[in-house]
């Protein structure tokens, strides 16, 4: 059985906590799929250095960059840089050069990305929708950022869109309309307090920033309920990505909760770094073995069922044809060869639980 | 034959980590690495000498089992409810409930980043200087986010306008620079990725405020190394034994040199925490490690 998810998906979406190896599983995914013939590009916000390393790429960066490899295989790279995909975003709606300036020169927009949880979640969403209109490319897989959990990603452009509608503020830059006016000196004695507590600055660079995003949430808006359409399609395709351990697999369950009520579904779960099956002793075996060696393949079999009763409790995501266990390689991650490595595992009908050999 | 597995206790006591050489531990290391499980083992150590634990959560989401210790009390400081709260209590509690759905706790902590912050290490300092704990244990959220946390006071209080927040500002940097009263445990797995991690948070963490390691944790250890003569002497070397062995061997290999790698940048002996066969410690596996680690360092009594 091959591995249909790299074969039919336009996108490719991996979700999962961080530390569970999203990012190694993203490029084996996409390194497998450009080994069916697909024109790839793995879509990374992780900034170390490694997986470029791995890749055989000199530096990622905001524009996709091809991995030269001795076989021909059409794999590209791009890192997510959630600040210039947020300045190419500004001038894409901006009214006027001066606008732009503006919005660049505010301290609050300068803090956006960093510092309002979110923003870097909504920046890559931003860059799949640039990609996917890419005519190179006709698969993407997307690793996405470390998020503490879905709401982030699933919320990320209502939340942006929230903040930049924040009506407290715009009303204070609309003191015009009379309407308002006794919204408007409650709101002023407000800010008094504001910029006692945390300083007058505060107020003034809020009111220039939003004075300097006036009138663009229109677009941004418009790009965002494209981006929810992008995620909705039948071609995209949602990877959970886990570890063995106990919170990895809340949090997972969790992740395919908050899908479920965007209307969103898991296709595949894949959890990394189960302890691999060795098999059984037989009773010859065990009397010609040390106790040493006995105890380790003991103790590595209580570790293997722990691990497997664990992550049977994803069965209520997806049925286990649909999930993979990858093992624990004895050596580290770090190379193309070890990603190679794995998406052979992800490809191999072996690696689904259905076929795994329980302890 | 000298002993070289790496859970092996090489020299006993040689590792001094003093539990209680200052008055706030923050436990740093990489997401998943395990920092809670050693905020458990250290805080399992600390109410055993008869003190005072106060165990606090960077985030709201880590859940810490309840326990019947008279001696060990938790909480958790969410930045973003820290914030929210202490506006409330600044004169902003007329908006009430809707100081967050008006965005304006948004808009505040993006226009000042890191206020929510410093706030964090105010309320940690705050506790410090009361008498609420003989040690409080602050479970920082991953290193990434807690070197922007550690920058916070500084970058504020050299902002002179930020009135109230300037001396908060002051105070925390007080308490980061006295190794008397703050110290850092660091965790890291015997993985590339998370000890490269850990050098660099170091790196900069020295840079920016001074700050060293008081103890290196290194977690997931494989407990034991097989005898490579006794895997020689069988007959049939193909057996789930022999292969199970061999994976044990070449992770222990590789987990030996980063396990090293990481002694030797940080310049500390590192406390190794065995793999315990399970997908969640329980209460009974803490007091295991708890053992094993008191019998590497010294905890005053």
């Amino acid at each position: 059985m091959s591995l249909e998810l790299i074969e039919d998906s336009r996108v490719i979406i991996c979700l999962g906590t961080g530390g569970v190896g999203k990012t190694t599983t993203a490029a084996a995914l996409g390194y497998m799929a450009a080994k069916a013939g697909r024109h790839v590009c793995v879509v990374t916000i992780d900034p170390a250095k490694r997986l470029a390393d791995a890749m055989g790429i000199k530096e990622l960066d905001n524009t996709p960059k091809k991995l030269e490899t001795s076989s021909d295989i059409d794999l590209w790279a791009v890192m997510l840089d959630a600040n210039s995909t947020f300045d190419e975003l500004v001038q894409r709606f901006a009214t006027s050069p001066e606008q732009v300036e503006k919005i660049f020169h505010n301290s609050i927009y300068q803090n956006l990305t960093e510092n309002l949880s979110g923003t870097q979640e909504y920046m890559a969403m931003e860059k799949l929708h640039e990609l996917v209109s890419d005519q190179r490319f006709d698969l993407l897989v997307v690793d996405t950022p470390p998020a503490r959990n879905a709401i982030e990603f699933l919320n990320a452009p209502k939340r942006l869109i929230g903040f930049l509608e924040n009506r407290f503020f715009r009303l204070l830059i609309s003191p015009t309309q009379s309407v308002f006016r006794p919204v408007t000196i409650a709101t002023r004695m407000l800010l008094r307090t504001i910029s006692k507590v945390v300083g007058a600055q505060v107020v003034t660079d809020a009111v220039e920033f939003f004075q300097a995003f006036e009138g663009m949430e229109a677009g941004f808006k418009e790009r965002a309920s494209e981006v929810q359409d992008l995620l909705a399609q039948e071609s995209t395709s949602f990877v959970l990505v886990t570890g063995t351990h106990k919170d990895t697999v809340e949090e997972a369950l969790y992740f395919a909760s908050r899908l479920g009520e965007f209307d969103l579904e898991v296709d595949l779960v894949i959890s990394n770094r189960v302890t691999p099956d060795f098999g059984k002793s037989t009773d010859e075996d065990r009397q010609n073995l040390s106790r040493e060696m006995q105890e380790n393949l003991d103790y590595l079999i209580k570790l293997r069922t722990a691990e497997l009763e664990e992550l049977s409790r994803l069965a209520v995501i997806v049925d286990r044809s649909r999930h993979i266990l990858v093992p624990q390689l004895a050596h580290d991650i770090g190379s193309l060869s070890e990603i190679q490595e794995i998406g052979e595992v992800l490809i191999d009908s072996k690696s689904r639980f259905v076929n795994s050999v329980s302890p | 034959m000298p002993d070289t597995r790496p859970g092996a206790v090489k020299n006993s006591k040689e590792s001094v980590f003093d539990l209680f050489g200052q008055k706030v531990l923050v436990i740093v290391g990489k997401g998943g690495t395990g920092r809670t499980t050693v905020a458990r083992i250290l805080a399992e150590l600390g109410t055993r000498s008869g003190r005072k634990i106060l165990v606090i959560a960077g985030t709201s989401g880590t859940h810490f089992s309840d326990h019947e210790n008279p001696l060990l009390s938790f909480s958790s400081l969410e930045p973003g409810e820290v914030l929210i709260s202490y506006l409330n209590d600044h004169g902003l509690g007329q908006l009430g409930k809707r100081l967050s759905s008006t965005g304006i706790a948004s808009i505040i902590s993006t226009a000042i980043p890191g206020i929510a912050d410093l706030l964090v290490l105010a309320k940690i300092k705050q506790m410090e200087r009361s008498d609420a704990a003989d040690l409080i244990i602050f479970d920082a959220p991953a290193s990434g986010h807690f070197l922007r946390l550690i920058a916070t006071p500084k970058g504020l209080a050299d902002i002179a306008a930020a009135g109230p927040l300037q001396k908060q500002s002051r105070d925390v940097l007080d308490m980061l620079a006295d190794p008397k009263r703050l110290g850092v445990a660091l965790v890291t797995t015997a993985e590339e990725t998370p000890v490269k991690e850990s050098i660099e948070t170091m790196e900069k963490l020295s840079a920016q405020s001074g700050i060293k390691a008081r103890a290196l944790f290194v977690n997931s250890v494989l407990p034991s190394q097989i005898d490579d003569s006794a895997m020689a002497s069988a007959a049939n070397t193909d057996t789930p034994s022999h292969r199970a062995a061999q994976y044990t061997n070449a992770r222990a290999q590789s987990q030996r040199k980063f396990d090293q790698l990481a002694a030797e940048k940080l310049g500390l002996r590192p406390l190794e925490i065995p793999l315990v066969p399970t997908v969640e410690l329980g209460d009974s596996d803490i007091i295991y490690l708890a053992d094993v680690i008191k019998s590497r360092i010294r905890v005053r009594l």
